[in-house]
């Protein structure tokens, strides 16, 4: 079965045809999805600037990450699942998507960046955890991570012109 | 009638003829919305003592008025020009009018919240004007992607 005809089978789920064919299905979730958007990447952004020493200068790395660590997870758990219902509604309109496969990318490029943070950089935090300023390998993830979720982003706003 | 006179400036003429500068200018509006709900829950939540409880408030309230800042400068430069091709029609959407309701005074309250900053004064932590920012920010977000997703 090649990826097209995924995307068609999941187009034909009862979840897909009430997105796209109820009156508040769509909205709902495009809904959710937006604020969802807000609480994470405006909660990720917070982290980066700190690893980037631009913010919370006086506040210890571990300490911001651990109090925004709920709140980004919950915000990115809400733009996840519905993200993924939007998908499964649209399944084939978004794979033959440019901006679709850009936002996937720049996904990716931020999960992978996160893990390099977490289980490379973040083990040695404890030699500057409370540096004003993080070493620069610290401080690239922050930069690679604002990167990433601004283009997650723009594209998935372009998703909107470019896909109905 | 000052919506009419917008519809028809050259601006709006641009924006009219090309779905791409529209789009552009609709992606940097989304981006600014993240800034400003990033910045704006970590104003409030830290005054209701749901985040950063055991850091002093200025140095929450700093960045966070920073951020809020930048933020809404950039979503009303670009929410501005968006406004331009469809001036008469969205002063009429009632989503749009709460959206500007909201706009107003959650802003006007976050001033209110971080004046005494730059003066150097202390800011209290203030449980009932941190509920009622992030009211007034999510009455923001909500009537925004009402505006969008019911027309």
């Amino acid at each position: 079965m090649t990826l097209l005809e995924i995307c068609q089978q999941l187009e034909a789920t009862r979840l897909a045809e009430w997105v796209t064919q109820s009156e508040w299905g769509f909205r709902i979730m495009a809904g959710t999805h937006l604020m969802g958007l807000g609480l994470s990447v405006g909660t990720i952004v917070w982290m980066d600037l700190r690893l980037l020493g631009k913010t919370m200068r006086t506040c210890p790395v571990s300490e911001v990450y651990r109090r925004l660590a709920p709140w980004m997870l919950f915000g990115f758990a809400v733009m996840m699942i519905s993200g993924v219902v939007l998908f499964v509604s649209y399944a084939t309109a978004a794979y033959e998507n440019t901006f679709f496969a850009i936002k996937l990318g720049a996904i990716l490029i931020a999960g992978v960046n996160a893990g390099i943070y977490h289980f490379v950089i973040e083990r040695q935090i404890a030699q500057w955890d409370t540096a004003p300023r993080p070493p620069l390998a610290a401080r690239m993830t922050g930069l690679i991570s604002i990167g990433a979720w601004t283009v997650v982003v723009l594209a998935g706003r372009a998703m909107s012109y470019t896909m109905f | 009638m000052i919506f009419a006179w917008m519809e028809a400036t050259a601006a709006a003429g641009v924006m009219r003829n090309s779905l791409w500068v529209t789009a552009s200018l609709s992606a940097l509006h989304a981006l600014s919305f993240a800034v400003v709900m990033g910045s704006a829950f970590l104003l409030n939540l830290r005054l209701l003592g749901l985040l950063f409880r055991d850091r002093p408030v200025r140095e929450v309230a700093g960045p966070a008025k920073a951020g809020l800042g930048a933020g809404v400068a950039m979503s009303v430069a670009t929410g501005v020009l968006l406004f331009l091709p469809r001036a008469v029609a969205a002063a009429d959407d009632d989503a749009f009018r709460m959206k500007m309701l909201f706009l107003l005074t959650a802003a006007g309250f976050a001033w209110v919240q971080v004046r005494g900053l730059a003066a150097g004064a202390p800011v209290t932590a203030d449980r009932a004007r941190g509920a009622l920012g992030l009211v007034l920010w999510m009455g923001l977000a909500l009537s925004a992607c009402a505006f969008i997703l019911l027309e």
